[in-house]
C-alpha cells in the first residue's frame, strides 16, 4: 500500500496525467465553441475519448485508483456520446468541464503530503445522470436503403456516424482506390487528407474484388455536402473512382458514375451496393486499423521531459565556464607581454574568442530551452473565463492572441495566478450584468481579451474588458476614506494616479463588497507577485469603456541583465527591467516636501532614496560638495522611485544566483551574483525597496510630516 | 595519538563489535574499532577549542574575499562564492561573542553543511581529527553555561583542554542573521 501511495505522487505520473488532462480541457473547449454553432467535429469526441482512456490506463498503472475511477465513468460517457446515444448539451459540458476541475484537485491532492479526501461522489452521480438522458432509438431506421453488405461490417461507431451523415442530408460516396502495396500507408493518408476536405470519412472497407498480390483495392465510405463531380474531381489523380450512394425507390442502392474511370472500372457500374460480400476473416475494422497506424511501437513524440533543477545546473555550469573564460584571458594577457611568445599569444587570443563566441551560443541555447509558449496558461484561464461566466450569469466571449509567445517556465508557472485574479476582476466587476449591457447599447455578451506580444526582450501581456471601466473619483474617495490619502494628496491626485491606487495593499478591505466601480480584489496580490517576476503593471481605463491591465515582463529570470551601481563604496546590481532610466540631477534640482527629498522629471514628483541610507552604509565619501548626483529611476508596478547611487559602472548580463535560506529574508537583496575574476556582487530587490520607501513616506505623512528618524 | 590507544583499550574491555570494515582496512586497523566512533574536527576560536562531527564538513578552505550583506547581523562576514555556489560565511568569533585573533595564516573556513544548505564558518586555527565515543562527552554544567549555553552540543576532553562540540543549529539560526525586517511582505 505504502508503496503504491509513493507511485502516484511520482513526478512522471503527476506531468504525464497533468499533460492529458490539459489537452482534453484544450479539446473540450474547441468542442464547445463548436457546438454553439450548431455542428461539431466528430473527431474531437473521439480525441476526447482517447484522452480519458490512456489516463484512466495511466491511473491504473500507478495505482491513482480516484482518478482511475473517474476516468472510467468518463470514458462510458464519452463513448456514449460519439455514438451519438447521448446528445451532446449544455449540461453534459458542464459535467465534462467540472470532471476537469475534479481531475486537477485530485492530481494536486496525490502531491500534497497530506492530501484532502476528495469526495468524488456528487460528481459521479451526475455523470450516472447524464446516461438517463438517452437519446431514444431511431424509431424508423433511415439507413435501411443502405444495403447489408455494407452495414454489416460497419462498427457500432462508423454506422452511427454513417447515420448521422445522412441525417443531416449529406450524400454518400464510395470512393473506389488501389493502392501500392509498399506505399499504401503514404498514399491512404493523401487520399484521405483530400477527401476530408469535403466530408467526413466514415471507414473503409475491404473492396469486392479481389486483390492482386501487389496491390491492395480499398473502398472508402465519404459522408459529404459536396456534389460528386467536385469530389471526383479532387481525387482523380490519385486514380481513386467515386460512386454516389442514394436510395432508390426499389430500397437497393444505384451507383452512378461520375467521374471518368482512368484504369477500367473494377468495380461493375451496375453492381448493387453488396460492397462487402467477400468479407475477409479480419473483418475491415482491422483493414483499417493496421492502416490507420500502430505499425511502430516507436514513441511518435520527440520530446523529453527535463527537470527544470537540472537546466538550472548547466546554467551555472555555463557561468562557470565563463570565468575560466576570464581566466584565460588574464592568461593570454600576460603571455603577451613576453615578446617571445607573441605568435602563441595570438592563436590564444583566437581560440577564446571562438570559444567565447561558443559560450554565449551555448548559453542562449539552454535558456531556449527553458521557454515555454503562454498558451499552457492561457487554456487553463480559458477554464476559468467559462465557469465565472456561468457562476456570475454572464456571458463572456474570451479571444486569445500570442499564445504562442514564449516566456522562461519559471515565469508561465508563477503568471497563471496573478493573470487569473486580473480576469476574475474583469469578470466580476468590469462586465455589466446583460441587461445592463443592453441598456448601453452594448452587445450582450461581454468581451475579455487576453493578449500576449514581445516587445524588444520583454513580452507583454494585456487583460482588456469592454465593461464598465473604473471611475477614478470613487477610487480617490474610498482612498480618502481608509486614510490612504491625506486630504492633501486626495485633492491634488490625477486621474490616472488615482486609479492606480487599486494596487495599494490596504485598498482591498472586507467591507468591498459593494458595487463602487469593483476593482481591487487582491490587485495588491497581483502586484506583489507581478512584481516578483521583475514585472511592471500598469492599468488604463476608460469609464463605461473598460479597463485594461498590462503586464511587462523579462523574457526571462535566470539571467538577466542588470545595470551596475556602487553605493558608499559597495557595489550592487539593478535588475535592469526595473531600471526605467538612470539621470544626473544637479544638487539645486532637489526640492523637499515635508522633509522627503524629491526632483521634478518631466512634470512628475518623483521621491528620492539614498540607497546607502537605506541600507546603512556608511558613506565613505560625502559628496555633499559634488554639484551632481546620480539618480537610477526605478519603477515597480505603479510606482516610480529615483534611487540615489555614488557611481554607475555600466551593464552587464548577470546570472542569479538565490542567497539561501538563511539570508532569503533580508529585505532589499534578491540575490547574488558573479561579476567576474570571483567577485560576487548582490543584487537589490528593487520591488521591496521601492514599496519601503513609499511606505516610509506615507507613514510619514500620515504621522504628520514627522521624518522617518533617520 | 593517546586517545586513539585509549580507544583500542576501551574496545578491548568492553568486548563489544570487533570486526573491522574496510574503512577500518584503509586507515591502519588500530582506529576505530568501534562502530558508534564518531570523527570530529578540532578548531581554535580565541583561546578555546571547539569540534564539529566531520560528516557536517565538506571541505576546509583558507580566507577568502566575502561581500558584506546590509541589514545582516554582525557575525554575519558576508557571503562567499566557493566554486559557484554562494554561501553565508559566520565569524564563529562575533557569534560566540569571544575574543577571536586577528585573521593570520592558520586562518581558516570551514564549509559546512546544515539543513542542506551550505555555510562558511570562520576560524582561527584547524587543530585535528580526533575520534570520540559517545560516553566520553559531558553535558554541559548549569555554572558555567549563561547565555551563550545554548550553542553547545556537548563537552569533552581534549588532552588538558576542553572540547567543545557546537550546535550549529542554534549557530546557524537564521532568525538571527537578518538585522533589519521591513513590513513588505506583510502587506501592513
Amino acid at each position: 500500500m505504502s508503496e503504491r501511495e509513493r507511485d502516484r505522487s511520482s513526478p512522471e505520473f503527476v506531468s504525464e496525467a497533468q499533460e492529458i488532462i490539459e489537452g482534453f480541457a484544450r479539446l473540450l473547449l474547441t468542442l464547445e465553441a463548436q457546438q454553439r454553432t450548431g455542428s461539431f467535429e466528430p473527431d474531437l469526441l473521439n480525441a476526447a475519448f482517447r484522452a480519458v482512456h490512456s489516463l484512466k490506463g495511466l491511473a491504473a498503472l500507478f495505482g491513482a485508483n480516484e482518478i482511475g475511477t473517474l476516468s472510467h465513468s468518463l470514458e462510458s460517457t464519452l463513448d456514449a456520446l460519439r455514438l451519438g446515444k447521448l446528445d451532446l448539451n449544455q449540461q453534459t459540458m458542464d459535467v465534462l468541464f467540472e470532471s476537469v476541475e475534479t481531475f486537477s484537485r485530485l492530481l494536486a491532492a496525490s502531491t500534497d503530503a497530506a492530501p484532502q479526501r476528495i469526495d468524488l461522489t456528487p460528481l459521479m452521480a451526475r455523470i450516472d445522470a447524464l446516461s438517463l438522458g438517452r437519446v431514444q432509438e431511431h424509431t424508423e431506421d433511415i439507413l435501411s436503403w443502405v444495403g447489408e453488405g455494407i452495414l454489416g461490417v460497419l462498427t457500432e461507431y462508423e454506422e452511427h456516424r454513417l447515420r448521422e451523415n445522412v441525417r443531416t442530408g449529406r450524400k454518400l460516396y464510395r470512393i473506389h482506390a488501389t493502392f501500392d502495396l509498399f506505399a499504401i500507408d503514404v498514399g491512404i493518408e493523401q487520399l484521405k487528407e483530400k477527401l476530408k476536405a469535403h466530408g467526413e470519412v466514415i471507414t473503409y472497407l475491404p473492396s469486392a474484388d479481389a486483390a492482386s498480390d501487389d496491390r491492395i483495392e480499398l473502398d472508402i465510405l465519404l459522408g459529404s455536402m459536396a456534389s460528386g463531380a467536385d469530389v471526383s474531381a479532387s481525387v482523380a489523380d490519385s486514380g481513386a473512382i467515386v460512386f454516389e450512394l442514394s436510395p432508390t425507390q426499389s430500397g437497393k442502392t444505384s451507383v452512378t458514375i461520375t467521374a471518368p474511370q482512368p484504369r477500367g472500372p473494377t468495380a461493375s457500374p451496375t453492381a448493387e451496393a453488396q460492397l462487402g460480400s467477400p468479407i475477409q476473416d479480419n473483418g475491415p475494422a482491422d483493414v483499417g486499423d493496421a492502416v490507420q497506424g500502430d505499425v511502430s511501437l516507436r514513441s511518435l513524440s520527440q520530446t523529453v521531459r527535463v527537470d527544470l533543477h537540472r537546466l538550472d545546473h548547466l546554467m551555472n555550469l555555463v557561468g562557470e565556464l565563463g570565468l575560466v573564460h576570464a581566466n584565460l584571458t588574464t592568461v593570454m594577457d600576460h603571455l603577451r607581454g613576453h615578446s617571445a611568445s607573441s605568435n602563441i599569444a595570438r592563436e590564444l587570443q583566437n581560440e577564446i574568442r571562438t570559444m567565447a563566441r561558443k559560450l554565449s551560443l551555448l548559453q542562449q541555447g539552454i535558456l531556449d530551452v527553458r521557454m515555454v509558449p503562454l498558451g499552457q496558461v492561457f487554456d487553463k484561464l480559458a477554464r476559468v473565463v467559462r465557469k465565472l461566466g456561468r457562476e456570475a450569469g454572464k456571458d463572456i466571449r474570451l479571444s486569445i492572441s500570442g499564445a504562442e509567445t514564449e516566456l522562461d517556465k519559471l515565469i508561465v508557472e508563477e503568471l497563471s495566478d496573478p493573470l487569473m485574479h486580473m480576469i476574475r476582476n474583469c469578470i466580476d466587476h468590469g462586465i455589466e450584468p446583460p441587461a445592463e449591457r443592453m441598456e448601453k447599447g452594448k452587445h450582450v455578451a461581454g468581451r475579455v481579451d487576453l493578449r500576449a506580444f514581445q516587445k524588444g526582450n520583454r513580452v507583454v501581456l494585456e487583460v482588456e474588458d469592454d465593461g464598465r471601466g473604473i471611475d477614478w473619483r470613487e477610487i480617490r474617495d474610498k482612498a480618502l476614506e481608509r486614510g490612504l490619502l491625506t486630504m492633501q494628496q486626495a485633492v491634488e491626485i490625477t486621474p490616472s494616479e488615482a486609479v492606480n491606487l487599486v494596487f495599494l495593499p490596504g485598498f482591498t478591505t472586507k467591507e468591498r463588497v459593494d458595487q463602487l466601480s469593483g476593482r481591487g480584489v487582491g490587485m495588491d496580490v497581483v502586484k506583489t507577485n507581478i512584481s516578483k517576476l521583475s514585472g511592471i503593471i500598469d492599468v488604463d481605463t476608460q469609464p463605461g469603456r473598460g479597463t485594461r491591465f498590462s503586464v511587462t515582463l523579462p523574457v526571462t529570470l535566470a539571467i538577466i541583465q542588470a545595470l551596475v551601481i556602487q553605493s558608499a563604496g559597495q557595489t550592487f546590481c539593478v535588475p535592469l527591467n526595473s531600471v526605467l532610466e538612470s539621470i544626473m540631477v544637479r544638487r539645486d534640482e532637489i526640492m523637499t516636501i515635508e522633509g522627503n527629498e524629491v526632483i521634478s522629471l518631466r512634470g512628475h514628483t518623483l521621491p528620492l532614496v539614498y540607497l546607502s541610507r537605506l541600507f546603512g552604509l556608511e558613506a565613505t565619501k560625502i559628496r555633499t560638495r559634488d554639484a551632481r548626483i546620480y539618480v537610477v529611476l526605478v519603477g515597480l508596478a505603479q510606482h516610480r522611485v529615483g534611487l540615489v547611487v555614488d557611481e554607475l559602472l555600466g551593464q552587464h548580463d548577470v546570472v542569479i544566483k538565490p542567497l539561501g535560506k538563511a539570508l532569503r529574508d533580508v529585505p532589499g537583496i534578491a540575490g547574488a551574483t558573479e561579476l567576474g575574476a570571483n567577485r560576487t556582487v548582490l543584487l537589490l530587490d528593487v520591488a521591496n525597496l521601492v514599496a519601503e520607501s513609499m511606505q516610509r513616506s506615507t507613514e510619514a505623512v500620515a504621522r504628520g510630516a514627522r521624518l522617518h528618524g533617520a | 595519538m593517546a586517545r586513539e590507544d585509549e580507544d583500542l583499550w576501551q574496545t578491548m574491555l568492553r568486548g563489544g563489535q570487533s570486526l573491522a570494515s574496510e574503512e577500518d582496512y584503509e586507515h591502519g586497523y588500530a582506529r576505530e574499532v568501534r562502530g558508534d566512533l564518531q570523527r570530529y574536527v578540532a578548531f581554535r576560536v580565541g583561546n578555546e577549542i571547539y569540534g564539529l562531527p566531520i560528516v557536517q564538513i565538506e571541505e576546509i578552505s583558507k580566507l577568502f574575499a566575502t561581500t558584506p550583506v546590509p541589514r545582516t547581523a554582525r557575525h554575519l562576514l558576508g557571503i562567499g562564492n566557493v566554486r559557484g555556489n554562494i554561501m553565508p560565511i559566520i565569524d564563529v568569533c562575533v557569534r560566540l561573542n569571544i575574543a577571536g585573533a586577528p585573521r593570520s595564516r592558520t586562518t581558516r573556513v570551514l564549509i559546512v553543511w546544515h539543513k542542506d544548505e551550505r555555510y562558511g564558518l570562520v576560524v582561527d586555527e584547524v587543530l585535528d581529527v580526533i575520534s570520540m565515543a559517545p560516553e566520553q562527552f559531558e553535558e554541559v554544567p548549569d555554572g558555567i553555561a549563561g547565555a551563550q549555553s545554548h550553542f553547545i552540543r556537548a563537552l569533552a576532553r581534549y588532552g588538558h583542554e576542553i572540547l567543545i562540540i557546537l550546535e550549529l543549529t542554534t549557530v546557524l539560526d537564521s532568525g538571527d542573521l537578518v538585522a533589519f525586517r521591513n513590513q513588505i511582505r506583510q502587506g501592513a
